[in-house]
Order: C-alpha cells, then sequence, then structure tokens
C-alpha cells in the first residue's frame, strides 16, 4: 500500500499530536524515503498551516499545535534519516534571546517553536540574555540569523547596542540580525541598521527564508 | 452568569405598574376610533362621549396576562424566523425616508428599498429588517410598493408601514399570497403590523384598525408607547415610563379583547428625549438607552417580549454615531431587550446610511460578546491547564490544548474595523472602517443574490397594486 503523504500533512495541519506519531512510524514501516516523508507530509501541512494563520483563517493556536506536531514527527523520523545515513536540507541556523533587560518571552518562544518546526536549528539562549553572550555564543555557533527580542520601549535600544558592537568586532556582515517586539517597526528596523522585523511569528519565518536566499 | 442590568428595585417596578394602572382609571386613553370605542365598551370598559376610556386595574392585569410570553417573528424562509423572549436579543435594521449619501441624505426611493431589503438579507447579525420609506411612488401607495419591495429583496421576516384601511387589506392579500393562502398566513403570519400610541394617551384611529384587520391572521403587535420625552410626557424618566407603559398596556389590552391570546410586544424602548433648548427629538442620547432599559424590564415584569432602538443624531458616519450606536445599543442589550432595532439608522431616526449597517454589525457583534457574560464553571476555571502550564509558561501551547475550545466563545474579532499594528494596516490599504464599509456595500449590493421570490406571487402583488392604484384614482 503506498504511504499516504497527504495524510500526514493534514495530520500536521490538525494538530494531532498523538495519531501524527503511529502514522509517521506506520510511513517509515512501509519503507517511505524519510526525506519525502518530511518534505511531502510534515513539512508540507507546517507550510499550509503557515499560510492558513497568515490568511487570518486560523487561530495562533492551531498555528502552534501544527508546530507541536511537526515537532512530535520530527523527532520520530530524525533517528530514521541519521540511521539511513541521510541528510535534510538545513534551513539555516538561529540563534535567538530576549535582550537583557526584558524578561518577555512569549513572542520570542513562539518564534523559536516555528523556526524549529520549518526545518531551522535554533538556539534559545532565554530571557535577559546580556550582550555579551549573544556575541559569544554567535562566534561559537556562527549561526545565519541572530533574533532579538525586546518587548518593552525601554529596551528595544538594547538591539541597537548589540548591532553596534557587531559592527565594532567585524560580525556584522556574517549574520542576519532579526529583531522582534511590540514597539518595533520598518522605520526602527532601518534606523538601527538590522536586516529585519516581522509582525508576527509566521511572518518571521518568511522574512528568514527571504533573508537566507 | 450572563448579565442582566437593571435599574429598578422590585418595589420600584411595582410602583411604576401601578402608576401606569392608575393613569389608565383616573386620566383614561383617548381611543379615536368609533370602531374601537365600540370593542372596548363591549367588553366592559367605559368609554365616555369623547372616546376616552378609563380602564379598570383588574380589567388590565386580566387582559395583559392573555399576551403570550414569548413571539415568533416568521420570515419568507422559515429558518429566518426569530424567537423574541426576554432573556434573549435579537438585532432589527433600522428604517427611514431619507438615505444618507456621504454628507448629504437624499429622499428614499423604491430602488433604495430594494436595495435595503438586499442588504440586510445578507448581513449576519440583522435578524429581523425594515422597510425604508420610498418617496418616488404615489404616496397612497408607498406602503403596498414598499411591501413588494421587501417581499422580493429578502427572506427574513420584514416589516412594513400601513398607511390606512386599504393598505393593511391590500399588505394582507400580498402576505397570504406569499405563503399560500389566507389559512396559511394564520398558521405563518409572516410579517407584523406595529404601532404608536400618540403621547400623551392617544390611540389614533389608523392604530386602531391596523390592528383591528391584522388581527383575524394572529399578526404580531408591536404596541409602543413613544413619547418625546420632556414634551408629550414628563421628563422624569420614571413618569416617562409610567406614562408610555400606560398607553401600550391600554393597548394590548385592545389587541387581546380583540383577539386573546395575539402575540404583542410591550414596547417602550422608542421614546425620544426632547432637546430642551432646540425642541428636537433626540434618539442617540443615552437617556433613549435607559428609557429602553427600564421599559425591558418592565417588560420581564410582564412576561412580555420589548424592543429597543440602537441609534444616532449624528448626520454622518463620524466618531459621534459609532459612541451613541453603541452607547443606545449595549444599554439596552445588557437589560435584555427582547428585539433592538437601528442598525444602518443614523440622523435621529429619519435616515438610513448603507454603510452604517456594516458598522453597526461589527458594534453588534461586540455587544452579543458583553451580554455573554462570564461563564464560570470548572472546565472555564481552567485550574488544571494553569498547572501544566506553570510559571512562567504560557498558554498558547499544547500544554493548554483543552482551553483552547473556548478560544471562539470567549475572544472576539473584528470583521471590519482594524486591530492590526500601523504596518500591517498601511499594507491593508490604511483604510479607514467607512471607506472598508462602503466597499463592502459595494460588494454586496453586486453580488448577494437572495432568494427570488416565485413569479406568480410577485404577479399576484403587481395586480394587487394596479388594483389598488385604480381604487385611488377612483377617488380623486
Amino acid at each position: 500500500m503506498p504511504v499516504n503523504l497527504e495524510e500526514l500533512s493534514k495530520l500536521v495541519i490538525d494538530g494531532d499530536t498523538d495519531a501524527i506519531k503511529s502514522a509517521v512510524k506506520n510511513a517509515i514501516n512501509d519503507g517511505a524515503d524519510p526525506l519525502e516523508i518530511v518534505d511531502k507530509g510534515l513539512a508540507k501541512g507546517i507550510r499550509t498551516v503557515g499560510e492558513k494563520y497568515g490568511k487570518g483563517e486560523i487561530f495562533l493556536t492551531e498555528l502552534l499545535m501544527g508546530a507541536e506536531a511537526m515537532k512530535v514527527g520530527m523527532e520520530i523520523i530524525n533517528p530514521e534519516i541519521q540511521k539511513q545515513k541521510k541528510e535534510l536540507k538545513k534551513l539555516g541556523t538561529v540563534v535567538i534571546g530576549t535582550v537583557s533587560g526584558d524578561i518577555h518571552d512569549l513572542g520570542k518562544n513562539i518564534v523559536a517553536a516555528l523556526f524549529s518546526a520549518h526545518g531551522f536549528d535554533v538556539t534559545d539562549l532565554g530571557v535577559d540574555v546580556p550582550n555579551e553572550k549573544f556575541i559569544d555564543k554567535l562566534k561559537e555557533l556562527k549561526p545565519d540569523i541572530l533574533g532579538l527580542s525586546a518587548l518593552m520601549t525601554s529596551t528595544i535600544t538594547k538591539q541597537r547596542d548589540i548591532i553596534n558592537t557587531l559592527k565594532e568586532t567585524g560580525l556584522r556582515d556574517k549574520v542576519k540580525v532579526m529583531v522582534g517586539g511590540a514597539a518595533v517597526n520598518e522605520d526602527f528596523v532601518r534606523e538601527i541598521g538590522a536586516d529585519g522585523y516581522a509582525e508576527n511569528a509566521n511572518d518571521a519565518v518568511i522574512k528568514a527564508k527571504d533573508l537566507l536566499k | 452568569m450572563r448579565p442582566v442590568l437593571e435599574f429598578f428595585s422590585s418595589d420600584e417596578i411595582y410602583e411604576i405598574h401601578q402608576t401606569s394602572l392608575e393613569i389608565l382609571e383616573r386620566v383614561g386613553m383617548k381611543f379615536e376610533s368609533p370602531e374601537a370605542q365600540q370593542i372596548l365598551k363591549n367588553a366592559g370598559v367605559e368609554v365616555d362621549l369623547k372616546g376616552v376610556a378609563r380602564f379598570h386595574s383588574d380589567l388590565v392585569e386580566e387582559y395583559i396576562k392573555m399576551a403570550p410570553r414569548s413571539v415568533v417573528l416568521r420570515g419568507r424562509d422559515p429558518k429566518k424566523d426569530v424567537y423574541l423572549r426576554n432573556d434573549r436579543v435579537a438585532f432589527a435594521a433600522g428604517t427611514g425616508m431619507y438615505v444618507i449619501d456621504g454628507n448629504k441624505a437624499r429622499k428614499a426611493t423604491y430602488q433604495d428599498c430594494c436595495n435595503w431589503a438586499k442588504l440586510t438579507d445578507a448581513v449576519k447579525n440583522v435578524d429581523f429588517t425594515c422597510e425604508i420609506h420610498s418617496t418616488d411612488m404615489p404616496s397612497e401607495l408607498t406602503d403596498r410598493y414598499n411591501f413588494k419591495a421587501m417581499a422580493m429583496n429578502t427572506t427574513k421576516p420584514f416589516v412594513g408601514s400601513a398607511l390606512s384601511r386599504d393598505g393593511v387589506l391590500d399588505e394582507i392579500e400580498m402576505a397570504a399570497a406569499i405563503v399560500g393562502g389566507k389559512e396559511e398566513l394564520r398558521k405563518r403570519p409572516i410579517w407584523w403590523a406595529g404601532y404608536a400610541a400618540i403621547s400623551p394617551l392617544i390611540w389614533s384611529e389608523n392604530a386602531c384598525t391596523v390592528f383591528k384587520e391584522t388581527a383575524p391572521y394572529n399578526i404580531p403587535a408591536f404596541v409602543e408607547g413613544e413619547s418625546v420625552v420632556g414634551g408629550t410626557s414628563a421628563v422624569t424618566v420614571a413618569s416617562t415610563l409610567a406614562q408610555t407603559n400606560a398607553e401600550a398596556l391600554s393597548g394590548i389590552v385592545y389587541n387581546q379583547i380583540i383577539k386573546k391570546g395575539r402575540p404583542c410586544i410591550l414596547n417602550l424602548g422608542f421614546t425620544h428625549p426632547m432637546d430642551m433648548k432646540t425642541c428636537l427629538a433626540l434618539h442617540g442620547n443615552v437617556v433613549s438607552g435607559i428609557v429602553a432599559a427600564g421599559g425591558n424590564q418592565l417588560a420581564r415584569f410582564y412576561g412580555l417580549p420589548s424592543a429597543a432602538w440602537m441609534a444616532t443624531d449624528s448626520k454622518v458616519s463620524d466618531a459621534q454615531c459609532g459612541y451613541e450606536k453603541a452607547l443606545t445599543g449595549i444599554i439596552p442589550a445588557l437589560a435584555r431587550s427582547s428585539l433592538i432595532f437601528g442598525m444602518g439608522q443614523a440622523e435621529f431616526t429619519f435616515a438610513v446610511d448603507f454603510e452604517k449597517l456594516i458598522i453597526d454589525e461589527e458594534i453588534v457583534n461586540q455587544m452579543k460578546r458583553v451580554i455573554d457574560g462570564i461563564e464560570v464553571t470548572e472546565e472555564t476555571l481552567c485550574l488544571e491547564a494553569i498547572e501544566r502550564v506553570g510559571i512562567g509558561g504560557n498558554f498558547l501551547t499544547p500544554k493548554a490544548r483543552d482551553t483552547f475550545k473556548f478560544i471562539q466563545k470567549e475572544t472576539t474579532e473584528l470583521t471590519i474595523g482594524d486591530r492590526n499594528t500601523r504596518e500591517k494596516w498601511l499594507e491593508a490599504g490604511g483604510k479607514d472602517i467607512g471607506e472598508k464599509a462602503r466597499e463592502k456595500v459595494n460588494e454586496i449590493l453586486t453580488t448577494h443574490e437572495p432568494e427570488p421570490l416565485d413569479k406568480d406571487i410577485i404577479k399576484k402583488m403587481d395586480e394587487i397594486i394596479e388594483n389598488a392604484k385604480k381604487k385611488v384614482e377612483a377617488k380623486k
């Protein structure tokens, strides 16, 4: 019986974190190519969820349930990919965190979850992250994207400080900097010399993919 | 609990009720129709030579009890029937003789009436719709033309006007044609008859006639006290309610005498507080809202459905219009008015504004969330989710998934207004609500196709109008 990859997409769209486990296992047992399971099944599902969210058709929770189902599915498929010595196409690596002086992490967590679901390799540094720690991690992990989150108007200036430090240390050209937070807008991004921002987590993923093209 | 706004203690309700009864006994109510005077006399009401009827309290109490506790307003499509109860709020379109067009108001035409019916047919929160009075048809016949315009363009329940005995008889014929005969009309009385007393304390001949002629078909009667507060009733809200309640109660008694068990709506929600400087009868005034809310509480006391009006005195679709609509709507909505009229209403109660109907749709959506109240159950308290999410977590992750089913019910979304960031708003064209509403009106009027009315029924209606035209010309 051919493996029904459409069904896997649908389970991601429905955010069915239980059924997706057995469905992915069955697909593997049926001999489906694990990369195909991801590409034509799970990833297609999360893309559809993202599109629906972008059009305002579903709630944020449904988007995140989709991301969770994706995550659960990937946890099962990843060992199989390694076993078969195959490699998933890497979308990119991301280092993300909430800047120092700010402990708001709701938005940052959502963005991180969605980046992961779409296949980015995400390192989350948490909240109240000192500027030096961002720089150290950049040097260590050499990510494609640095995500700086700051909710408050009093802390968004930290995003500027970090970018200035990047310039001073010659790291600015090595990474794309995305900033986020309620007070951030296009003008601010230009003003501080960041590469981009997005209005919501879904747009952040789209923006990141654009930046890495 | 679902909130119920009350302005009176139970003692105060009794006081107002007793004052109304005392008004009917001591001052009385003038019935201008000789036919009505005779009907009242036959029922044992004392009527003097000037046509003033004085009602004994016990007679009023006896007849009021005969009116049913819920009323169904029926539409051409039975699925659109509206069940009026005093624990539920339905919403209705407004009416008028002008159409607001930008900063100007122009006289409504037959085509406007057709378009109004079509628009209100399409807009979800309009449970019940009203004709607008076209001014380009022979004046004696506009009631028939408007009836046709409404019947053709909406399957929802609607109300028309009846300008004379011939008018109401023709409209009964038209309604019967739609449902398949007069016998059917008795079972499914589409259409309703509404009349307001002339304050203070008069029932006009036409009102008595319309109530009388529509009674055999059990057509619901909207019985209204519609005083100009400070002008045709005393300036206090309490006295206005006592008097308009007396007026409406006497109308309900009259209707019950004509036909026991006739569905009646006790409507004290259409009063117009007078501007004591300019003498204009207002309606967007919050005082209208609290009179209506008081009226709703009185109606609940009698176990009868009630009504109110969300309105504005503004001439354009501006901020005043928005806040007056929201305030005069939410006050009676919280007081559980059975039916709130006025979606799309503007400029006192003279005009309709098509765009405003779309904006009012949004206001009604928001009001519905308020009147749903706050549900407190073990499930809605979400204790387990709080425990699972724990300190510093968030409620958007699967840990809180058992709470997601409440999203739709607990939160609100906008259909026309904007809650986006400036960037997203600009990206979408940076339009204000009026501009978006205008686009929506155009979209509905070009794309919405109301369920068509059978050709034979339209032909029958045209014949009725033709005959009426001949009759009117013969009289001239």
